[in-house]
């Protein structure tokens, strides 16, 4: 991969191009997500990139109903909760993102446990255009 | 990394305190709730002081910017309460603001720097609706990862540790009841709290309500009957409920500190600060696939005893930082009260309650009590002390004699922990 700074935006940019990349120091292998200037475990910043597979399996998980703003704007709230998670992912890291693909007015139809596979959901056209990551059920 | 634990330059302690009452007031704002914590408090230190002898301010707040649009908050109470041009610093730590603000007080005097100083919280939270809040709390989080990625809301993060809890050990929401059914019985003890009725209060006076205005009256065998009604506890995010949550408060709470050798002046009632403990955590995403346990709770909790010199069955009270039922699950684990995983279980069977060893939340706890998240922290010293130096009422702990508390004060979900540990001398 192209060497960019470990920024929150490059982050943001590899998601709009369907890519979940962590930072992986040279010197000790750590990996972390989201990608970060400095090795939290060895204090280096002689990192690279590393696309994940996206492949992973729930930590956590909840149906939310008491929505923020944000998503009440959407639709979602009592009558239409969603899910987020918290996802380990296959080489390691975690992560928290939404979870889509499982109805979330049955709380038990998802379990810590469950694997799940990273997707890239395209919102609007144009210069309106944005990517979020969501897991399924792989 | 091995953290170094290094005990206090000299020592500290606490010789009055005081808090606002804990609810929704429309009429007060931050510097009003502010002023009647800090009346109180020095009105009650017992041989009298004179606030001329308060030399600095610590004040703990989250986010008065976001709630009223006030910023800057440091020198507005300092002048609002007489104390300016003292050197007034606000602290912030999410809901572990003012748990913060009473560490840098506590190390200001131990330093040499200061004989006395004024530490305190407030927050002034109902002036926003309860969708606001619920974003302003949000912004105590991660916000690219935990809420714009994953639309995470604040019980939202609880309730994912919560999930992961009930799975890996085999407890049910239930045992989550346990828990706000002991808080609010506690709560109703005390006539600070901004909830002080018990569940069966409330389930009698939904009933009484019902009655009144001519509609069918609910049937509830008991509190778990009550708490599994989704019409009266709906769900916020799954495995939370209403009843899980502690609720919006307004709120400030205040605590005088002095040099341990200058206190007596002050008091005949000396109640130490024996350890002061801080620790910090990334976002749960980077917990090592483990958001069953806070680690920050665990690190600060663990220097705090070694400071100390003594061990969790010690203590004789601790007020946990239960923002949500699931915390103080948590936070008894990582306090080292029970055992990871014993938790749940030990609730349910009474084992934090008013008659036990360690009574956890007397005061109501933030459930109850109410949670304007930057005076939590200082409102948990406020009810070690209180208790400790038996001027706590009706909910004076009595059966046990009482000589060590330790308060766990949770910013955000673990990013911040603050552990202290109180004796009375």
């Amino acid at each position: 991969m192209e060497q960019t700074d470990f920024t929150i935006s490059t982050y943001k940019q590899n998601i709009s191009e369907g890519k979940l990349v962590a930072s992986r120091c040279d010197k000790c292998d750590a990996l972390y997500l989201p990608p970060r200037p400095v090795c939290p475990q060895c204090h280096t910043s002689e990192l690279n990139w590393q696309e994940l597979s996206g492949k992973g399996k729930v930590v956590g998980f909840t149906a939310i109903t008491i929505v923020p703003t944000g998503m009440a704007a959407k639709g979602y709230g009592r009558d239409k909760p969603y899910w987020s998670a918290v996802v380990q992912t296959e080489e390691g890291p975690g992560i928290t993102a939404m979870l889509e693909g499982v109805d979330a007015s049955d709380p038990t139809a998802v379990s810590v446990g469950m694997p799940v596979m990273a997707g890239f959901n395209q919102e609007g056209e144009g210069e309106e255009a944005s990517v979020s990551l969501v897991f399924r059920p792989a | 990394m091995a953290a170094k634990t290094r005990k206090l330059g000299r020592g500290v302690s606490i010789i009055g305190g005081g808090m606002s009452k804990f609810g929704a007031f429309a009429d007060k704002t931050t510097r009003d709730l502010f002023g009647e914590a800090y009346s109180e408090a020095v009105g009650s230190v017992s041989k009298g002081l004179d606030p001329e002898a308060i030399e600095a301010l610590y004040v703990g707040n989250f986010s008065a910017d976001l709630f009223e649009g006030q910023g800057h908050l440091g020198h507005l109470m300092a002048d609002w309460v007489g104390l300016a041009p003292r050197p007034a610093t606000r602290v912030e730590g999410a809901c572990a603001s003012s748990g913060l603000a009473f560490r840098e007080g506590i190390m200001a005097i131990a330093s040499g720097m200061y004989d006395m100083v004024l530490v305190g919280g407030v927050e002034k939270m109902t002036s926003l609706a309860t969708e606001e809040v619920q974003d302003a709390l949000a912004a105590a989080s991660d916000v690219p990862m935990e809420l714009d990625q994953a639309q995470f809301t604040f019980p939202g993060l609880y309730a994912a540790m919560g999930s992961a809890y009930l799975d890996r050990h085999g407890a049910t929401r239930e045992h989550l009841m346990h828990v706000a059914i002991k808080n609010h019985r506690n709560g109703a003890l005390n006539p600070k709290a901004q909830f002080n009725v018990s569940i069966a209060d409330f389930m009698e006076r939904r009933k009484a309500s019902a009655v009144k205005r001519g509609k069918p009256v609910p049937e509830w065998e008991d509190e778990f009957d009550f708490l599994n009604d989704a019409r009266a506890n709906p769900q916020v995010a799954w495995p939370l409920h209403l009843f899980d949550c502690s609720p919006v408060t307004d709120g400030a709470s205040c605590i005088i500190l002095a040099a341990e050798d200058v206190a007596r002046e002050y008091t005949d009632d000396v109640v130490s600060v024996v350890a002061s403990a801080q620790a910090s955590a990334g976002p749960i995403a980077t917990w090592a696939g483990d958001i069953t346990s806070i680690p920050s709770a665990r690190i600060a909790a663990h220097q705090a005893y070694e400071l100390a010199g003594i061990k969790p069955t010690d203590l004789d009270l601790a007020e946990v930082h239960d923002c949500f039922t699931i915390a103080e699950i948590i936070g008894i684990e990582d306090i080292g009260l029970f055992e990871p995983g014993k938790g749940a279980f030990a609730a349910a069977e009474g084992q934090t309650s008013r008659e036990a060893p360690c009574t956890v939340n007397v005061s109501g706890g933030l459930k109850s009590k109410g949670h304007p998240v930057g005076a939590t922290g200082t409102g948990q010293v406020l009810e070690v002390w209180t208790q400790l130096t038996e001027q706590a009422g009706d909910r004076q702990l009595k059966d046990k004699d009482l000589s060590l508390g330790l308060t766990h004060n949770v910013g955000g979900t673990g990013g911040t922990c603050a552990v202290h540990i109180l004796e009375r001398r």
